[in-house]
């Protein structure tokens, strides 16, 4: 394993043009229905995993409903980059690095509030709710030099909402926002026809495996028998009847491609049992939509990851509902759940203890329905039993193409296309 | 308020006969120290108003405690197996009020939990409403406020 230095992920392009990590040629990395044990243990590929996907693509950021007035801000990180997100004067959203001008102190570190400026506790120097620099004490220093109207906090390149949900892109390339979601858009409009918003509390859910096994999970019902028996035994108990998990008839589990996935649970009365929402849906590369939960995913290195859990709040529905299913939000997910903690323990603990054994074959398969799958021509969408494993398949299609694009490195002669 | 000493005697032996039980891994009886409308409470935030509105790390009722209990003592809970080994500290007991009904204590604990190999620190005010019943005291409100409750918070699937 190669050592790289921080922050440099050279891309090197091998004679005949291989796209790499370090010197591991992405193909060796993910195969169709295969994956490699690599992509969650190396802090290489984790590095150019920021840098090829988080610095790349539409990542979310926020839901509109967290910023609802002027002057309400969030801060958050997008890979590693911490950003300010805010409701402007005009009532736009706008998405700033979290970085003063001046000397680079975090201008902001509140996780949420509402504010008129943004004060730098460093030297002081103010910035509006827009990102313009308002002032900076003492400026005759500057010899009337300093301009001020190029020195607003940076703005990330692209910002773009989808019924509110709100996602930034520090690239100015590349697909729009909508092109991005593709079929992930019908899954986000069912959640956005049910008027939605996040409250202010959130579980804060941190464990020690990869990013990634929280998207696999998420997009997983094959565990859903085995890991969650319990929970469904009570609540047969419960309901006082016979659930099948593991699929009842025309429950499905879809690739939606861009690497988007989703479990479809609209056939039959169980899932409105369950929760709010009668899908789970995985939207690449951070975004979890399931239950009665906004879920996001935060990388934090190779082997730790941690997860905010949100819990929707139906503003169609009153109070008393509400409550029922905040409680029922609570009784699953969240580090004291009946549900939750035990996916943590299994499907991210054990894994990545299990990764620790790479001397064999590092291989994990991801090929349920592969071949089985059925493919709509006009979306090219793949449908397939609700088990099989066509998120995780979409998913890692697109980590690949993603991981393959030429990153700007000193390699690259000055005006080579970078893809 | 002035407490009469045997009070808070007694109060403070309850309260160490809990954290016994708790260490002990005896979730059934300390389950059975609960009223039929009993309470166990791990808020999120510092919100004092019940049932609470905003979300919470655990709101259990009476019964929803039992289910709680069931699935640890079980086997059935894969955080759970083999059960947290628990040590509390029970300390600073203040009866705050006693209106001949409820007894309102606060204290404070901290509890080393060991699971996987891995030790946590959970220091938490704690708040319990006390009725007197026929063999002592019983607990209608156990309320544990976490010192760390704004932090990002890992998996805590033992009692507490």
């Amino acid at each position: 394993m190669s050592n790289e230095r921080a922050g440099i992920t050279p891309l090197h392009i091998h004679r005949r043009g291989v796209p790499t990590v370090g010197s591991t040629p992405v193909d060796d990395l993910v195969q169709e229905g295969r994956v490699s044990g690599q992509v969650y243990r190396r802090d290489d590929v984790f590095e150019a995993e920021l840098e090829r996907i988080f610095h790349r693509t539409w990542v979310y950021v926020a839901h509109e409903s967290e910023i609802p007035d002027v002057g309400d801000f969030k801060t958050t990180t997008i890979g590693r980059q911490p950003v300010i997100v805010v409701r402007a004067p005009d009532e736009s959203v706008g998405i700033f690095f979290n970085r003063c001008r001046h000397r680079a102190a975090s201008v902001c570190e509140e996780r949420s509030g509402n504010t008129r400026f943004f004060r730098c506790p460093y030297h002081g120097w103010t910035y509006r709710t827009d990102g313009r620099l308002a002032g900076v004490p003492y400026p005759e220093s500057y010899g009337g030099l300093l301009d001020k109207s190029v020195l607003g906090l940076a703005p990330v390149a692209r910002v773009g909402t989808y019924r509110g949900f709100v996602f930034a892109n520090l690239v100015a390339d590349g697909p729009t926002l909508l092109e991005h979601l593709g079929n992930a858009v019908p899954y986000l409009d069912l959640v956005a026809d049910k008027d939605v918003a996040l409250p202010e509390e959130c579980y804060r859910y941190p464990y020690d495996a990869n990013w990634k096994l929280q998207l696999e999970n998420s997009g997983d019902n094959y565990h859903a028998s085995v890991i969650h028996k319990v929970f469904f035994d009570l609540l047969e108990e419960r309901m006082g009847q016979k659930i099948d998990i593991s699929g009842p008839p025309g429950w499905r589990a879809l690739d939606l491609g861009n690497g988007h996935g989703a479990l479809d649970f609209r056939v039959g009365d169980l899932a409105s049992e369950l929760s709010a929402l009668p899908f789970n849906l995985v939207v690449f590369p951070n975004l979890v939509v399931l239950g009665n939960q906004v879920r996001v995913v935060v990388p934090v290195s190779a082997q730790r990851t941690l997860v905010e859990m949100h819990p929707l709040h139906f503003t169609g529905a009153d109070d008393a509902a509400n409550l029922v299913r905040l409680r029922q939000f609570e009784d699953f997910y969240g580090p004291a759940g009946f549900g939750g903690p035990d996916d943590v323990a299994v499907a991210m603990e054990r894994v990545a203890r299990g990764l620790a054994a790479d001397g064999g074959d590092d291989w994990l398969h991801t090929s349920r329905g592969l071949t089985t799958a059925t493919t709509d021509e006009a979306t090219g969408v793949r449908t397939g039993h609700v088990t099989d494993e066509l998120p995780l398949q979409s998913l890692y299609r697109a980590w690949r193409e993603a991981m393959s694009v030429e990153a700007r490195t000193e390699a690259t002669p000055a005006g080579a296309p970078c893809l | 308020m002035t407490v009469a000493p045997d009070l808070l005697r007694d109060v403070e032996a309850f309260l160490f006969h809990e954290a016994a039980l708790l260490d002990a891994g005896d979730l059934e009886t300390w389950l059975a120290l609960f009223t039929e409308s009993g309470r166990y409470w791990l808020p999120l935030t510092r919100e004092d108003f019940e049932p609470p509105t905003k979300l919470s790390i655990v709101y259990d009722d009476r019964a929803h405690l039992a289910e709680r209990v069931q699935r640890i003592v079980s086997g059935d809970s894969f955080t759970q197996t083999p059960p947290s080994r628990l040590c509390h500290l029970v300390s600073n007991i203040v009866v705050a009020e006693d209106d001949g009904r409820v007894v309102d204590v606060a204290s404070m604990q901290l509890v080393v939990e060991l699971r996987g190999g891995q030790q946590a620190l959970r220091a938490a005010h704690c708040r319990h409403h006390l009725v007197r019943g026929d063999d002592g005291f019983m607990i209608d409100l156990k309320k544990v406020v976490l010192l760390d409750l704004d932090e990002p918070m890992g998996t805590l699937t033992c009692i507490i």
